[in-house]
């Protein structure tokens, strides 16, 4: 309410309204075209967005892809809690049928530090020994790392040094058991030596020859 | 002159023989069947797959039986056996260890 005494502003004539209101449209179609466009959707008629440096803000800003370390050796190199590998990791999975009294080593080659998950279980009782044979030294540099009594055993490994690494197995009764055994890791290849003395390297299998799941 | 040469040669040459034959590496073998000869420095054991391997063996051979050690007079025809040895072959075994172990189906 207006106080008495006051000076009044004297009131706009219609024509002063419009000619305010299309000054103020005008202005917000230039910062339309000049700042808005360029800054939020990258498009640019007048240049106006480049030459202020607006249109980088549409763009992402993806850093130069780094390229994987490289190597022969399947060996991590770690970044921080990441350990990162010049290959792919492989897949293998093997059942063995024991017959009474008879034995098998399942093995694989990992460079040291390389990972491998593993679970394997049999049917009966087994011994089992999970050990592993450094690479170029004599049998009697071969490590053990379990040979607790066990039907069943899930993990994962780090390999303490370069070489093979993988189980003993023994059926130490008279009836057969079967023994399962599934590894992913970065192994490069696998080596069966069986109780008669004849030894065969297996072949593990590459990523892609894993089916893909489409749900 | 040429002799001593050459008996030089044969001196280096027995010298390295000697030093790569410990290198040479016995593999382990394991036989497990039936006993279907037993002498006293050979016993031959037919598997399941019916091969019959011949085994040496010596006074350090350990013959055993539920875990308890046994005198070789103890091994007889037909017994069933698990038998670790080593060598160069199967054709060239000597045993470390005869389990005698009961009877071990289709190995017969």
């Amino acid at each position: 309410m207006p106080v008495q005494g006051e000076a009044q502003p004297p009131p706009h004539s219609r024509a002063a309204i419009v000619k305010a209101s299309g000054m103020a449209a005008l202005g917000a179609a230039v910062l339309l075209v000049t700042v808005v466009l360029p800054a939020e959707y990258g498009i640019d008629p007048l240049g106006t967005g480049k030459a202020l440096g607006l249109t980088a803000l549409t763009q992402a800003s993806v850093a130069e892809p780094v390229p994987p370390p490289q190597g022969a050796v399947l060996a991590p190199v770690q970044e921080g809690n990441v350990g990162l590998y010049p290959g792919e990791y492989k897949v293998d999975s093997r059942e063995f049928v024991l017959g009474p009294y008879e034995y098998i080593e399942y093995k694989y080659h990992l460079a040291k530090d390389a990972t491998m998950l593993f679970s394997w279980s049999a049917t009966g009782d087994v011994t089992q020994d999970f050990h592993g044979d450094p690479d170029g030294a004599p049998s009697s540099a071969t490590q053990s790392y379990d040979k607790k009594p066990r039907r069943t055993a899930t993990g994962s490994f780090i390999a303490p040094f370069s070489g093979i690494h993988g189980w003993f197995w023994e059926n130490p009764g008279g009836e057969s058991v079967t023994v399962k055994v599934t590894t992913a890791g970065f192994y490069t290849s696998a080596h069966e030596f069986h109780f008669n003395g004849t030894r065969q390297a297996r072949e593990v299998r590459a990523l892609d020859a894993i089916a893909v799941s489409d749900n | 002159m040429i002799l001593i040469r050459r008996i030089s040669a044969y001196a280096v040459a027995a010298a390295l023989l000697s030093f790569a034959a410990p290198v040479v590496a016995h593999e382990d073998f394991r036989v497990i069947g039936t006993l279907t000869k037993v002498d006293q420095s050979t016993i031959s054991v037919r598997d399941k797959a019916a091969k019959t391997t011949s085994i040496r063996l010596n006074k350090q051979t350990e013959i055993t039986r539920d875990k308890k050690k046994v005198e070789a007079a103890e091994l007889k025809v037909g017994q069933s056996v698990v038998v670790d040895a080593y060598g160069d072959s199967e054709a060239d075994l000597l045993a470390l260890e005869i389990r005698i172990v009961p009877a071990i189906s289709g190995s017969k």
